[in-house]
């Protein structure tokens, strides 16, 4: 037993460096498409290093078909976008956060959050981005980028989001 | 003469009975009605002045309960020929049988300064003319009137219908409020008719599929409260809850008791794929149920615990699986058109509910456990996450209406599809779970 | 590195450090006293269902009732932070005290079954009141009127062959009234004189409105749409021949050539349908558990020469697919329909238009077979 609760001092390491995505509804503060990102704004865009700079000039959401979880083309792209950045920038630990439209049960949605979050993972790994720096985790459909009930907002809400973290440094 | 007479009369009665057996006609009836029955709660008395208040609202309180439940229509007081006073005094029933009420619930209460509260009732037959069964009387506290009136409620169901009783009883659901993208959820707890709603958690983490367990007294669900999806154990009384702990501190999420509250069963996820996994409680060992690369999510005990049902997409498609807590290959019983999920067993253990998905709407639904005799009792832009009644009468599940503005709220349905009908609880609710009548 | 993440860290090593060294955080699920409260034993229970006659000394398990724990409204400790701290939540054993100040008060009800006498009327002295066994099968007899309500019960109501009932004037003797044999004269239960049906269900025996004298006829304030239905026998062919009719119908349904198998003669599909069609609106399994619901039960009974079932012979013969209890329930559902003067009345035109063709004979019992139908 008192294994497992070392198995947890890792996270306890992360979560002790300052950074927004702690465990108050954290993912939300990742995605700065519908939120403020005090942290992002406030560096500077123009700062190739910067989160900011990820997440507004790179991009850190992918996005995903219907009922998919195998990437397409463009998220491929994207997440070779990703990579390179990734690999340039080492300070930081990355949280992959996979989300899904409104259409699907809250409990299966969840889990297909999960397998889209893994997959943007491996690819990342693929990628030659350290798996150590790579964590995942899912909100099924309870954070929707977009609340419309209709296609162009779903295409949206079925995502992944690379979120960075302040490692330990 | 007499004497004669008698002897001819046995006679003739004894070759009777000898044709006796082909004297019976018979009569096959098949047609009939599906209708409330009419029932009168007339003004219960109060046997102090103390307890005036009470009478009335325990009085209300069965009368909405039994229609409530779909099977009941009330003969409403303006149009009661007899007017009793008392609980002592007779029943006239043609006045009753006038004006078409079958049944007659007659109740008198009392109140006593030390905060005890006493009912007693009876249940008449109007049109047989004969009271039903012995009369019964409650005691509690005068805390405990709703309690009580549903007490009374549940015998008058279960007497008429020979259904199990529910109206005694609690649910756990989620409380929403908030813009659909930024939802705030919180743990609550309220009567089955929707009063005394109180808070088990608060809103700042995302809180997801409670169940509560058999006995009433705890609560597991879902919470982001770590930051990563875990699973947790709350009690009720209390509203402590500790996280229970997952192999490698692995992500969790659709914890559900087994029936005697001494296993769980939950997804627990691994390298992006959903298991079920089977974890005892004491020991918060767990074990692995299913290994494929698909999602295997929402399991739920068959009321035996020796089996569970889960949903798994292993086929391709969300469907519906059966599988012995003990090992074995997994059964699929859903094969109609479209998705199955969040498969849940009936307490009578006769029927599985579950939640359908196809062409753009949801319907809850109710297959028998080897999966025939498929039926859907609801339907519209999204229905889910049934809940059953402790009779397994009756079905919860939560409706949410499209569009940005969109939330959802509770609905509840008659088994046989009838009475379905909203559960008015003034603000977003999600995700029910019914538990047990209280002791 | 900020003094925010060193201030962090001090109390991360620190939590680690009383995880290695602390306590072990509790599997168990909290345990907390509850109030226990009494239930039914299962013999109150029948008791309550069956009509059983009332048990003075009741065995009530009484529970021992324990505090309640009161809950503190307000969490006890004010150095609890109750708002959720990021950085120590995988871990924390939580506490009652950083709960919410709202939690589910115990409101304990307990369930005594207390047999509360009938306030109908007594099950009357059948043996004293019949000083002619011989003729109690056959001819209704006057019961003198037990004096127990305190308020005077109206009798049937006047638009239900109130002469049937001031004929009882005219026979002074007592009558059993719940045994109507008379016109069935091949009613093998009433074989033997004593009124067996009186003795086993005395609740059931009551017919209140019955009983009262035709001299306390309450006028009606309203037409009764729904006027009693239990119906006197009709008394008048049955005393002329009492002791050839037994004997004269048997033998003559034997002469028909009527089966002798089971026992039941079906009616014609004709006849069946027209039963039906009384008996639609009023069978009613829409205030029924799914089992009863689906149950398929025979109901006997025994009909007056006006085609009007005698209350006391509607009995429940036999079930099939379901629980004594849910066959009860099934039946008392369908006595209702049969007493419902809605359908008894056109049930009764059916009964007479079918002797008056010839299509069956009276004084016959009949047997209802009650099944699901797809309605």
């Amino acid at each position: 037993m008192r294994l497992i609760h070392l198995a947890f001092v890792p996270f306890l390491a992360l979560a002790a460096c300052t950074n927004p995505e702690g465990g108050f509804n954290g993912g939300l503060l990742g995605d700065s498409s519908s939120w403020d990102d005090p942290a992002a704004n406030a560096e500077d865009q123009s700062d190739p290093t910067s989160q900011a700079f990820f997440e507004k000039k790179i991009g850190n959401r992918v996005l995903f078909d219907v009922d998919e979880f195998i990437l397409n083309s463009s998220a491929k792209a994207g997440l070779d976008e990703q990579a390179r950045w990734l690999i340039d920038n080492p300070q930081y630990v990355i949280i992959i956060e996979g989300h899904a439209d409104e259409q699907g049960t809250r409990e299966y949605n969840l889990a297909l959050g999960f397998r889209r979050a893994q997959s943007a993972q491996e690819y990342l790994v693929a990628r030659g981005v350290s798996g150590l720096r790579l964590k995942t985790r899912s909100y099924g459909k309870e954070r929707p980028l977009e609340i419309c009930s209709a296609e162009r907002c779903y295409a949206k809400n079925r995502r992944s989001v690379t979120l960075l973290t302040g490692g330990l440094s | 003469m007499r004497l004669i007479y008698f002897s001819v009369l046995a006679l003739g009665l004894f070759v009777n009975n000898a044709w006796a057996e082909n004297g019976s006609m018979r009569v096959k009836i098949s047609q009939g009605v599906i209708e409330p029955l009419t029932f009168a709660v007339p003004m219960f008395e109060a046997e102090n002045i103390e307890a005036a208040a009470i009478a009335t609202e325990i009085s209300r309180i069965v009368a909405t309960d039994l229609i409530s439940s779909g099977l009941f229509r009330e003969i409403p007081a303006n149009r009661f020929i007899a007017q009793r006073t008392t609980f002592a005094e007779a029943v006239r029933y043609p006045d009753w049988r006038a004006i078409n009420a079958q049944a007659l619930v007659t109740a008198s209460v009392r109140t006593t300064n030390t905060g005890r509260l006493t009912v007693k009732f009876r249940i008449f037959d109007i049109f047989s003319g004969v009271q039903l069964g012995s009369g019964i009387q409650l005691g509690g506290s005068t805390q405990a009137v709703r309690r009580m009136a549903h007490k009374v409620a549940d015998q008058v169901y279960e007497r008429i219908t020979g259904e199990g009783p529910y109206f005694d009883s609690k649910i756990v659901f989620v409380s929403e409020s908030g813009p659909k993208d930024k939802r705030l959820k919180r743990l609550a707890i309220m009567d089955f008719d929707g009063k005394n709603v109180q808070f088990l958690t608060g809103n700042e983490n995302i809180v997801m599929a409670p169940r509560i367990s058999t006995d009433g007294k705890q609560v597991l669900y879902t919470s982001w409260e770590s930051g990563f999806p875990q699973i947790y154990l709350l009690n009720v009384r209390t509203a402590g809850r500790k996280r229970l702990p997952t192999p490698d501190s692995g992500m969790a999420f659709s914890p559900r008791f087994s029936p005697d509250r001494k296993r769980i069963v939950y997804s627990f996820e691994q390298g992006g794929n959903s298991d079920i996994y089977l974890m005892d409680l004491a020991t918060a060992r767990s074990a692995r149920m299913t290994s494929s690369p698909s999602i295997d999510t929402a399991p739920s005990f068959s009321p035996d615990g020796r089996q569970i049902v889960f949903e798994s997409d292993r086929s391709g498609s969300q469907q519906i699986y059966t599988m012995p807590v003990a090992g074995d290959a997994p059964k699929r019983i859903s094969f109609g058109n479209g998705r199955y999920a969040t498969p849940v067993w009936s307490p009578r253990g006769d029927l599985i509910a579950f939640t359908k998905q196809g062409n753009g709407r949801f319907s809850i639904g109710v297959m028998r456990t080897d999966g025939s005799e498929e039926r859907l009792l609801s339907a519209s832009f999204l229905d889910e996450g049934p809940t059953w009644s402790p009779n397994g009468r009756v079905i919860m599940f939560a409706r949410e209406t499209q569009g940005p503005k969109g939330a959802p709220s509770l609905y509840s349905v008659d088994i046989t599809g009838r009475n379905l009908s909203p559960l008015n609880l003034g603000s977003p609710a999600s995700d029910p779970s019914w538990g047990p009548v209280q002791p | 590195m900020s003094p925010g993440t060193y201030i962090s860290f001090t109390l991360h090593a620190s939590l680690v450090a009383w995880l290695l060294f602390g306590g072990d955080f509790d599997k168990k699920p909290l345990e907390l006293p509850v109030t226990e409260v009494s239930v039914i034993s299962s013999e109150m229970f029948d008791i309550m269902l069956n009509n059983t006659v009332p048990i003075v000394d009741t065995e009530l398990e009484v529970a021992v009732a324990q505090p309640v724990i009161e809950e503190s409204q307000a969490p006890a400790d004010p150095s609890i932070d109750v708002a959720p701290q990021r950085d120590t939540q995988v871990l924390r054993p939580i506490t009652s005290n950083d709960a919410l100040p709202q939690t589910v008060p115990d409101q304990p009800v307990r369930m005594e079954v207390v047999i509360i006498p009938p306030i109908d009327l007594p099950t009357p002295e059948i043996e004293a009141d019949t000083p002619e066994p011989l003729e109690t099968s056959l001819v209704p007899k006057l019961r003198p009127a037990p004096r127990i309500a305190p308020v005077a019960v109206a009798p049937t109501a006047p638009d239900l062959d109130i002469g049937e009932i001031t004929r009882d004037a005219a026979s002074p003797q007592p009558e059993p009234a719940e045994v109507v044999k008379e016109q069935t004269a091949k009613a093998p239960e009433s074989a033997a004189p004593e009124i067996v049906t009186e003795a086993e269900k005395p609740s059931e025996a009551v017919e209140v409105s019955r009983q009262a004298p035709p001299s306390s006829v309450r006028p009606q304030r309203r037409p009764a749409p729904r006027a009693p239905v239990v119906e006197m026998p009709t008394e008048k062919p049955a005393p002329v021949k009492p002791p050839v009719d037994p004997i004269a119908v048997a033998l003559a349904e034997a002469l028909s050539g009527q089966s002798a198998d089971s026992g039941a003669q079906k009616v014609s599909p004709a006849l069946e349908a027209a039963m039906n069609n009384a008996m639609q609106e009023c069978n009613n399994r829409g205030a029924l558990s799914s089992e009863a619901a689906a149950m398929t039960i025979v109901v006997g009974m025994n009909f007056t020469s006006n085609g009007r079932p005698v209350a006391s012979t509607i009995k429940l013969l036999e079930r099939k697919d379901g629980t004594k209890n849910n066959a009860k329930v099934r039946f008392e559902a369908y006595k209702r329909a049969a007493l419902d003067s809605q359908c008894l009345n056109k049930m009764a035109n059916v009964y007479k238009n079918a002797v008056q063709n010839g299509q069956i004979v009276e004084g016959q019992r009949w047997e209802f077979e009650i099944v699901p139908g797809t309605f």
